[in-house]
This record gives C-alpha cells, sequence and structure tokens, in this order.
C-alpha cells in the first residue's frame, strides 16, 4: 500500500505537532483504548452557529477515534462535504454503541449559542459530572464555554485566534488545567503575505464586528501586525453581526454598503469570516468585481468558488482530526491536558477563481495555476 | 647496459617457445579480461548516470512543483494533492519502481512503489541521507545504488522558498533491470569483438609458433617478434574495447536525451492540459517564460522553450538527430484551448551541449584506455622480463628492478583501490567519532594513514638492517592486507580508523623495504635508474587501482572492494617472494636502507647546513606544492560542477607524467644535467605551475599546472633523491640517511600542503600563486646554495 498523505496521518500522532512543539516527541504515541472506571467515556458538543468546517472537523475527529481503536463502526457516520448542519451527525454517534470505550451523549448537544446563552450546558458541567469531555465549536462557543465555573475538560476547536479570544492564554500553554484550543496562529499570516505577494497592494480592504469576539473572529491582530510588517495601509469597515434572524437583513444591507464603499477605496480586500450565507455572497463581492479589485477570502475555497478571488485555506479535515483525536486519545490515557500540544498547522489548499481573475483582468501566472489544488469559474 | 625494465636478450632455444607461446595466451586474456571488465563497469556507471539525468526531468518537474506549493503556506509534512504530483512522475517514468518523499532528516513521508512491502520504509538510511544532502548542496542530483537490494536511488532537492534551506528529498527509485538491458547489449558486443580478438591472437601466436619451429628463426630475434606481436595485439585490444565503447555510449546518450527531450514534451504538454482543463485560454495564460526557463535549466541540451503561436505549420521535416551536434528545433503539439487555439511548443536543442557532452564521452573512454593500457604495460613488461629467465648478474639486477616495478605497481594498485571512497565510508557508519563533526571525522582515516606512514619511515630503515629488506617487505604486504581486511570488517568508526592506519603502516613499510631492495643494485646506473621504474610502477598502480577500485566499489559496494585491495597486498608477497632475484634477496646491502635519524646512522653529513637547506628549501616546499593536485584540484573543480570523472582525469594526466616521461626524463636529467639544475628546473615548473593557476584561475588552467607539477615531479623526484646524496658524499651511512631525512621531510610537506593551499585559497585563488611565487623564493635560495655547494665538494666519509 503507498504511504500517501492519509496513510502518513494515520501512523502518526501529528509530526505537525511534533515539529511546532519540541517536547511533543514521536515517542508520545497514541495510548490504547481504555475505560473510564467501569464506564465508558461520556463525550458532548457545543458550537457556535451551523458551519461547515464545525460538522467537517466532528466528522474528521470521531472518523480519527475510530481509527485509533478507541471507537468503532464509526466510518459509516453520515456525512457531505460542506454540511452545515451538525445535528444530524451528533444524533448518528449518540444513538449507536460505538463499542465499549466511549460514547457521545445525545443531550449534551449545545447548538447556537451565538444566540443561546450557555447557562444549562455551564450548570451541568459544573455539577452534573456526567460529562467527561467537551468538544466546543468556533469562537464564540469557545469563549461561552471554557470559563472558571467547570473543571470538565474543554477542547475548543475551529477558532480563529483563540488566544485573541482570551480562551487560552499562548500557544505554549493554555492558561487552565482543562481548557485546550486548537492553534495555528500563523494561518493568516501566510494568507496575507501570499496576496501581498501576488498584488503588491498598498490599501487593503477589511470589514469586521468590532467587538472583542469579532476581532478575535477577524484575527484582526494578525492582520494589522502583517501590515505594518508589509508595509501596506488597512480600510477599515465596521459591520454589527446579526443578532438573530430577523436582524440579518440589516446585516446584509450594512455589509454591502461597507463593500461597496471598500470597493472605491482599495487595492485588494481581505474578505474576513461573516455571518453571511454563502448563496448571498456572489452579489456581496460584485461590486469588487465590478472595480477590478481583487479579492482573497479568510473561510477558503466555498467563498473562491461563489466569486472572491482567491484563497489558501485548510484543505480537508483529516489533519484536524487526528490532531484532536490524539488529544482525546491521550487525555483519556492520563495525560494532562494543560500539557498536551495545541498547535497544528492545518494543511493549506490553494484556489482561485480563473473567471473572476479575467473579469478583473489579472492573469493568473502559469506556475500558480498548475501549483492551485482547486481552480474555479473555469468552462 | 639493463637500465629500465627492457628485457634482456633471453637466448631460448626453440623448447622454449611453447611455454612463451603460453604466457602471451594468458597475457591476452588478463588484459582482454581486464579491458572487457573496466570499460563495462564504466559503461554502466556512466550509462546509469545519464539514464538518471534524464529521470531528472520528470522528478526535477515535481520538485519544483512542491516547491511552488511551499511558497504558498503548504508543509510538507501535511501535503494536500502530493499523490497527485507523485503519480505524474510515475506517469512519466514507467520504467521506475517509484518516488518517495523525504523531510530532510530523511523521514519518508510519502512514498509510492510498485513493491507493497518497499512502502514499509520510515526512514531513509542515515548514511545515504547524509551523502545526499551533502552532495545536493553542490549539484542538482545526487545518484546513488544500493547494492543490497539492486536498486538506484536519484535524489533531488526539495528547497525552502526564500531560504532555500534543504526542506527534504525527492526520490526515484529505479531497479538495476532499467540499465541491465543496456548494460547486456553492450557487454555482448564488447565480449564478442574483445574474444574473437582474442581467438585471432591465439592464432597469430600458434601460426608464429608454427613457422618459429619449421623455420627455426634465431631464438633472439624469434623472442623479440613475440613480444612485439604480444604488445601489438594487447594495444589493439584494448583501442577497440575504447572505440566500441566510445560507439555504444554516444548511442546510449543519444538515446537517453531523446528520451528526455520527449518527457519534456510530455510534461508541458500534460500542464498546458491541466491550465486549460481548469478554464485558462492560451491567451489568458501569463508567466510562461518563467515556466520554460524552469524547465529548460534541468535538462542541459535544451537551449529553450517556446511558444509558436503563428499557427504555422512546422517546418519540412529535416530528420536532424541529436548526434549531429547543432542547433536545430522540434516541434511538440499542444491540446487546443475552448477557442480552438493549439499552439506548438517549439523545443530548441542546444547544439554545443550535445557535442560538449561527446567531448566528453571521448576523454571518459581515453581515460579509460590509458588506464587499460597502463594495466596491460605493467604486466607485459613484468612478464616480458620474465618470460625468458636471467643468466648474468647483470641481467639479474635488470630483473630486479623490474620486479621491484611490478611490486610497487600491485602495491598501489591494492593500496588505492579504495582511494575514492574511503572518507565516504565514515559517514556509513551510526556512531560518531569523538565527536568530531562529519568533515573531520571522514579525514580521521586518511590522517591516521598518512601519520602511520610517516611513522613506518622514521623506524623503517632500522627495520631493514635489523631484519633485512626482504622480510619488511612480506610484513608490510601483510599489514596492508590484514589491514584492508579490517577495513571491510569495521563496524565502528574507531575500528575502521586503525584500520586504516594499518594500511598506512604496511604500505610505507613495503615502500621502504623496496628502497632497501634499490639499495643492494650494486650498479650504480641501475640503481638511480630504479627510482624513475618504482615511480611509474607508483603512479600507474594509484591510478589502476583509483579507477578500477571506484567501478567495483559503484558496482559490489565497499567491504568487498577492501578485500579485494587485501587480496591484492596479498598477491604482493607472492610477487615480492618469487620474482625478485634471489641473488638480490640475498645480498648484504653495500648501502643500509632508510637508516634512522639519530645517533651514528645519522652519518656526519646529514646535519651539514647544505642539507638542511635543501630539506627545508626543496623537500618541503615542493612536495607541499604538488599537493595541489590532491588537495586543491578537486576542490576548485568540484566547485566548478565538473564531474568526478574530469577530476579523475587530471590524476591520470599526472600519473602519464610520471609513468611515461619519467623515466625518460629522468635519465636524460641524470645524463645531461647537474643534479641541483635538474632540482631546481623540476622546482621552477612546480612553480610556474602555481603562478600560472593564481594569475589566471580556470579549468583549463588547473589542468595545465596539473601536467607541468606533472612533468616537473616526474623527474624531479628522482633528481631531489640524487642530489641529496651527493650532498653527503659517498659515505653509505650518511646517503641512507639523508634519503630518509628527504623522504620524511616530504611527508612533513604533504601535510603541510593542504594547510597552505586551503589558507591561501581563503584569500582567492590568487593565493595559490603566492604560494608558487614563495617556492621561486626558496629555489632561489636554492641556487645559490647549490652554486656555493659546488664549489666546495664534499669531503668523502667513510661508513
Amino acid at each position: 500500500m503507498p504511504l500517501t498523505r492519509r496513510t502518513f496521518l494515520t501512523g502518526t500522532a501529528s509530526l505537525a505537532a511534533v515539529a511546532a512543539n519540541p517536547r511533543a516527541t514521536l515517542a508520545a504515541t497514541i495510548p490504547a483504548p481504555r475505560p473510564n472506571g467501569g464506564r465508558k467515556w461520556r463525550i458532548g458538543y457545543a458550537e457556535s452557529m451551523p458551519f461547515g468546517n464545525y460538522v467537517a472537523t466532528l466528522h474528521g475527529v470521531a472518523l480519527a477515534l475510530g481509527r485509533m481503536g478507541w471507537l468503532s463502526g464509526v466510518a459509516d457516520a453520515p456525512y457531505t462535504p460542506g454540511q452545515w448542519d451538525s445535528a444530524d451527525l451528533w444524533r448518528w454517534l449518540a444513538g449507536r454503541d460505538l463499542g465499549p470505550h466511549v460514547e457521545f451523549v445525545a443531550d449534551a448537544y449545545y447548538p447556537r449559542l451565538d444566540r443561546n446563552a450557555p447557562d444549562e450546558a455551564l450548570n451541568r458541567l459544573a455539577t452534573a459530572r456526567d460529562i467527561d469531555l467537551m468538544i466546543v465549536m468556533g469562537t464564540i462557543a469557545g469563549t461561552k464555554l471554557a470559563t472558571d465555573t467547570h473543571t470538565v475538560p474543554t477542547l475548543v476547536f475551529s477558532s480563529t485566534n483563540p488566544v485573541a479570544a482570551k480562551i487560552v492564554a499562548s500557544e505554549s500553554d493554555p492558561g487552565r488545567e482543562h481548557v485546550w484550543a486548537h492553534l495555528d496562529l500563523t494561518r493568516f499570516h501566510r494568507q496575507l503575505r501570499i496576496f501581498h505577494d501576488t498584488f503588491r497592494f498598498q490599501r487593503l480592504g477589511v470589514a469586521y464586528d468590532d467587538s472583542t469576539v469579532g476581532r478575535a473572529i477577524a484575527s484582526l491582530s494578525d492582520i494589522e501586525a502583517m501590515a505594518e510588517r508589509l508595509g501596506f495601509a488597512l480600510v477599515r469597515r465596521h459591520v454589527r453581526p446579526p443578532a438573530d434572524e430577523a436582524d440579518f437583513p440589516r446585516y446584509y444591507a450594512d455589509l454591502g454598503t461597507a463593500w461597496t464603499e471598500l470597493s472605491g477605496e482599495v487595492d485588494a480586500m481581505y474578505i474576513t469570516y461573516g455571518r453571511w450565507e454563502l448563496d448571498r455572497f456572489r452579489p456581496l463581492v460584485q461590486p469588487f468585481l465590478d472595480r477590478r479589485i481583487p479579492t482573497f477570502s479568510q473561510l477558503g475555497p466555498e467563498e473562491v468558488e461563489r466569486g472572491a478571488l482567491m484563497s489558501v485555506a485548510r484543505a480537508d479535515f483529516a489533519g484536524i482530526g487526528q490532531f484532536g483525536a490524539g488529544t482525546i486519545a491521550r487525555l483519556f490515557g492520563g495525560e494532562r491536558l494543560r500539557g498536551l500540544p495545541q498547535v497544528y498547522f492545518d494543511t493549506p489548499t490553494i484556489a482561485w477563481n480563473i473567471a473572476t481573475a479575467e473579469t478583473i483582468g489579472h492573469r493568473i501566472p502559469f506556475d500558480a495555476l498548475l501549483a492551485a489544488d482547486t481552480v474555479f469559474g473555469g468552462t | 647496459m639493463p637500465t629500465s625494465n627492457q628485457p634482456v636478450s633471453p637466448n631460448p632455444d626453440r623448447r622454449g617457445l611453447w611455454p612463451a607461446f603460453l604466457l602471451s595466451v594468458a597475457l591476452v586474456v588478463l588484459t582482454l579480461g581486464f579491458s572487457a571488465g573496466i570499460n563495462i563497469g564504466s559503461f554502466r556507471q556512466s550509462y546509469a548516470n545519464a539514464l538518471m539525468s534524464s529521470f531528472s526531468v520528470a522528478g526535477g518537474k515535481a520538485a519544483r512543483s512542491v516547491e511552488h506549493a511551499l511558497a504558498y503556506g503548504k508543509v510538507l509534512e501535511d501535503f494536500y494533492g502530493i499523490e497527485k504530483i507523485l503519480a505524474q512522475v510515475r506517469t512519466h517514468l514507467p520504467e521506475a519502481d517509484g518516488v518517495q518523499l523525504a523531510r530532510a532528516d530523511g523521514r519518508i513521508l510519502y512514498s509510492d512503489l510498485k513493491t507493497p512491502q518497499a512502502n514499509s520504509a520510515q526512514t531513509l538510511p542515515e548514511a545515504e541521507r547524509r551523502r545526499a544532502a551533502a552532495e545536493l548542496a553542490k549539484r542538482p542530483i545526487h545518484v546513488s545504488y544500493d547494492v543490497d537490494g539492486g536498486k538506484y536511488r536519484l535524489h533531488m532537492a526539495i528547497r525552502q522558498p526564500g531560504s532555500g534551506t534543504l526542506a527534504g528529498h525527492l526520490v526515484i527509485i529505479s531497479d538495476k533491470a532499467v540499465v541491465d538491458g543496456q548494460v547486456a547489449r553492450f557487454q555482448e558486443r564488447i565480449v564478442t569483438a574483445l574474444a574473437a580478438l582474442g581467438g585471432a591472437s591465439v592464432l597469430l601466436f600458434g601460426g608464429f609458433l608454427l613457422a618459429a619451429g619449421l623455420w627455426g628463426r634465431g631464438p633472439a630475434a624469434t623472442d623479440k617478434r613475440r613480444r612485439r606481436l604480444t604488445l601489438g595485439v594487447l594495444a589493439t585490444a584494448q583501442i577497440l574495447a575504447g572505440v566500441l565503447s566510445y560507439q555504444h555510449f554516444t548511442a546510449a546518450y543519444i538515446e537517453t536525451a531523446e528520451v528526455s527531450t520527449k518527457v519534456v514534451g510530455d510534461i508541458v504538454h500534460g500542464d498546458f492540459e491541466t491550465a486549460l482543463s481548469r478554464g485558462a485560454s492560451y491567451r489568458s495564460l501569463s508567466g510562461l517564460d518563467a515556466y520554460f526557463a524552469q524547465i529548460a535549466a534541468t535538462v542541459p541540451h535544451i537551449r529553450t522553450l517556446t511558444l509558436d503561436t503563428t499557427g504555422a505549420p512546422p517546418e519540412p521535416p529535416q530528420n536532424p538527430t541529436l548526434a549531429e551536434g547543432r542547433d536545430f528545433d522540434i516541434s511538440h503539439p499542444l491540446p487546443a484551448d475552448p477557442s480552438g487555439r493549439a499552439p506548438a511548443l517549439t523545443i530548441t536543442i542546444a547544439g554545443e551541449h550535445i557535442t560538449a557532452q561527446l567531448r566528453e564521452i571521448v576523454l571518459d573512454m581515453a581515460t579509460i584506455l590509458v588506464t587499460s593500457l597502463m594495466f596491460m604495460f605493467e604486466f607485459y613488461a613484468f612478464t616480458a622480463t620474465f618470460s625468458a629467465g636471467r643468466a648474468t648478474e647483470a641481467a639479474g639486477e635488470g630483473s630486479a628492478v623490474a620486479a621491484m616495478r611490478f611490486t610497487t605497481f600491485l602495491l598501489y594498485l591494492g593500496a588505492f583501490l579504495p582511494v575514492s571512497f574511503v572518507p565516504l565510508v565514515m559517514g556509513t557508519f551510526s556512531e560518531g567519532l569523538f565527536g568530531l563533526t562529519p568533515m573531520q571525522a571522514a579525514a580521521a582515516p586518511i590522517s591516521m594513514e598518512m601519520l602511520c606512514g610517516a611513522v613506518m619511515l622514521l623506524i623503517a630503515g632500522r627495520l631493514v638492517r635489523a631484519a633485512g629488506w626482504v622480510p619488511l617487505a612480506l610484513a608490510g604486504f601483510g599489514l596492508a592486507g590484514a589491514g584492508m581486511a579490517l577495513s571491510a570488517w569495521a563496524g565502528e568508526p574507531l575500528a575502521f580508523v586503525l584500520a586504516r592506519g594499518l594500511v598506512g603502516l604496511g604500505v610505507m613499510g613495503t615502500l621502504a623495504a623496496l628502497y632497501g631492495l634499490i639499495d643492494r643494485l650494486r650498479d650504480p646506473e641501475s640503481r638511480t635508474a630504479a627510482y624513475p621504474q618504482m615511480f611509474a610502477g607508483m603512479y600507474a598502480g594509484v591510478n589502476c587501482g583509483a579507477v578500477v577500485g571506484a567501478l567495483l566499489a559503484g558496482r559490489i559496494g565497499y567491504p568487498p572492494v577492501f578485500l579485494i585491495a587485501g587480496a591484492i597486498l596479498a598477491a604482493g608477497i607472492a610477487q615480492a617472494w618469487l620474482f625478485v632475484p634471489a641473488s638480490v634477496k640475498t645480498r648484504p646491502a653495500p648501502i643500509p636502507a632508510l637508516t634512522p635519524m639519530p645517533a651514528k646512522a645519522r652519518g656526519p653529513g646529514v646535519w651539514r647546513p647544505s642539507v638542511v637547506a635543501f630539506l627545508l628549501l626543496i623537500s618541503i616546499p615542493t612536495s607541499a606544492c604538488s599537493m595541489f593536485l590532491p588537495y586543491f584540484f578537486p576542490l576548485f573543480a568540484s566547485g566548478l560542477g565538473v564531474s568526478p570523472s574530469t577530476i579523475g582525469r587530471a590524476f591520470l594526466l599526472n600519473g602519464m607524467c610520471i609513468v611515461f616521461l619519467g623515466p625518460v626524463l629522468a635519465r636524460l636529467a641524470r645524463t645531461h644535467v647537474a643534479p641541483w639544475l635538474a632540482v631546481l628546473g623540476s622546482g621552477l615548473l612546480i612553480a610556474g605551475a602555481l603562478i600560472l593557476f593564481g594569475v589566471q584561475a580556470s579549468l583549463l588552467v588547473a589542468f595545465l599546472a596539473v601536467f607541468l607539477i606533472g612533468v616537473g615531479d616526474s623527474f624531479g623526484l628522482a633528481s631531489q633523491q640524487q642530489y641529496a646524496e651527493t650532498l653527503v658524499g659517498e659515505a653509505a651511512d650518511s646517503r641512507a640517511a639523508v634519503r630518509a631525512w628527504h623522504l620524511n621531510a616530504r611527508k612533513i610537506g604533504q601535510v603541510v600542503g593542504p594547510m597552505l593551499f586551503s589558507a591561501a585559497a581563503a584569500v582567492s585563488v590568487a593565493g595559490v600563486g603566492i604560494l608558487g611565487t614563495g617556492l621561486i623564493l626558496s629555489l632561489a635560495a636554492f641556487t645559490a646554495m647549490a652554486l656555493f655547494t659546488v664549489r666546495r665538494p664534499a669531503p668523502a666519509v667513510a661508513s
């Protein structure tokens, strides 16, 4: 059997983590599955909102736990790439006997913490003591559940910048015994460097929610650092996120105004994470196409497919799934959560939209076209 | 007057013709076998390198793709899309076993090999990784051969964008079968041709024997003709092998160049297909010049790649071929874009590169030919001398010189068989040596060998006096042979270094003993003439050993070559014992050889100012400057990116000067020029070579410098010895002692030389010229001293 990227990832805990953290050695192999005293390890789940990356990460973690022997029969878990709703997957995981070691607790599922208060979850974690581990997706959910009101191990994934969001203290130390977050703090540095290398812009547009969480989601500190390092100016617009479902029209209107204004003021646009639905993305980005402004999606290929010019983002969720599952296994194996590595570099994928390039009059270099993993907009 | 290896008139009767016939046949078989072996080995090595170079086209493209993605933030450890890149390599190289991608630390990240079990390897072998990393710092590809597995492994660097540091290796693995097919064809052709030639030779010898029997020609004339016939047949065979080798290799090179040209066309076609399938059109593409330049850079015989968008039909075919060695265009169709536009790819072949490569092949083949001729000549000269027995005392001394030359040849053939890879062996051990860096550790075995050699030279005189030269020669061969065997079996670096020390002791012991043999020659003329013969045998052995050893190592690995070297050295014991005339073996020494330095043996003349000045002004400086070839030249040439075979040719050139010019020039110098003038002339040639190089450093001038140094050394080594002896008069002890001092002073020069060159080169190559100027100053001082000494002849001191 060839040694491919997938088999390589399966064969080691996480080489990237090792590379990033010299203390984590290859000898730190995944421990064999073991019971939690006389019962199974019980896992709960919380997320900020419905989002494709959350479901994909949860699915990746479950599959990797299966490969490590902590779960059985999980390979058939229902998941469609691009799927936003995690409820179906959670129901499937919780509704089956996945072996003697781990169970997903059906009622320990806490969605939409962007709108819902975390009190129920926090109370349960603080008092019931029937959950051994919380998997938490997103910055908002992370800030709400990674607190000192409980001591249940809490693993936060898919947070743009958990340090800026104060979920963890730093890359090397979460700051608390029971909190851990996946970190890849150079991801957006890489994105901006590549974008700047390609277009050498002087004025970069950026729109974001000017709150602590909003700035953390946009990873504004990284953007500002790169602006200073590479010598370009930031042209900012603040857009308040929707408070609820009824607030979305206002949100789209504000966003449309902000982006239209920016399209007349900047050389390039860095589209940070936002709350828009992907179907609404194309008309929102159109002003940049009209004014021939290159756009870079912080999110990834999903937005490139819908009209952003380019992105360099996470390729798939096999790597992060393996890394997260390895962390869970080592925690269940008896290791101290605070001592486990948090840094994992997601493997990037390069995406271009050739139709957008043509629209804005940019000729993608031949080498870049060949190196791209995904090219959208072709005939 | 038997002054050289010229066989003495044999006086055989007709009954002696049969043994002579059989000896000639045996010589033909031996040299034809050697010639076939060395040509086949050389062809295999060269063809494998050419084939791997053609493989590097596809591999290099993949490596550049990976590097490009690294610039976009991908990491080797988790490289999305790597399977596609590796699969493209497999597609372009179906004959390869597969491809691996490893990190710079050797960990294999991705492996796509035909044999499933082969994919289980976790890391590159550490020795291979270290060597590949060192080689990739100097050149774009590195080819190694895994003797145990029978696999060629082509390494290409993957560099971190920006910093250029080595991020990983792309390794293309191929079974030896990809080379075997072509080699088998060559082997069949050359073996058939040489067998036919051998058969014809036997018939010739048979006919000759018959004619001699029927007509009863005079024995001397018969023997002379037989020897001429033998030499003619052998030389013809070697030249024929060289010509065949050249023809076949040229065809094989052209074939690999054509294959790599086709691969380039296929790669470009595939890339355009990919880009067009993604929605691009030819009109929308940019950066093609950079893309084409990058590909052309990996294929030296391609001058440019261009896109012919004129839509004009390709020129009428003229059927040009690469073998013509001129510029021409090859048109390669490309896929159509959505608008139906389909330009052609024009590949412009660089004719001068092809011509240069063909010239390289000629030079390589010439190197092999000369090496084969050297081998043949040594055996011929030896057997010719011994084919007819010896009757007179003078004839005995002549055969002693011939035996000494052949013994020296065997000694250096064995000693230099592993010379091309001794430093590399240190890299094969998993553990280090006393915390030394890899570079320092690589030098340790050589340093130990030289140190032990120097120690042996210091004590050799005492040993020769105590036990005689024969026991020391035999013990030296034994020690060196044992050292070689231990080198083969050494499992750790220290053991290997100690084994090399044993080799150094043994080789220098035997060499010192051979000086002892020369001391036992009664005829002064024979004695003086023996030195060039010794140096000739020495350099023939060095060249044959280095070339054959490198070929063997690439095929059978290091340890077996050490064992073969040990066997050759062991054979030297038999040779020295059986073929040196008994009268010389048992004769007491009129002049004790290599007398140790202190005490009475030092002789009253050794501490004369003229002797000390000679050692300081000539022995040390000239030997230090002669280290230009073994130390400085390989570094300089390697820095220019020339091939190891080109570096080898410089050694051969130097060796040829010593072997072929040495005896002639030394005789002329001895008979027509005062010794001090010969020493001066030799030194001026060496100094001039260095100054010339310092003024105009280039590969061509470096070769010229090597030639001049070779010419200088060819008669200078003997002249220096001769002059040194004149400084202390006729006193036997003093002459032996001064010779020992001279040899040791030269050893010191050989140790100092590399240090001087490295210090000089730290300034610039002009520093080499400064060394030459320094030698000129030494020579000027020596001249003044010599003129003074000539006016005051040394008093004769009885021993």
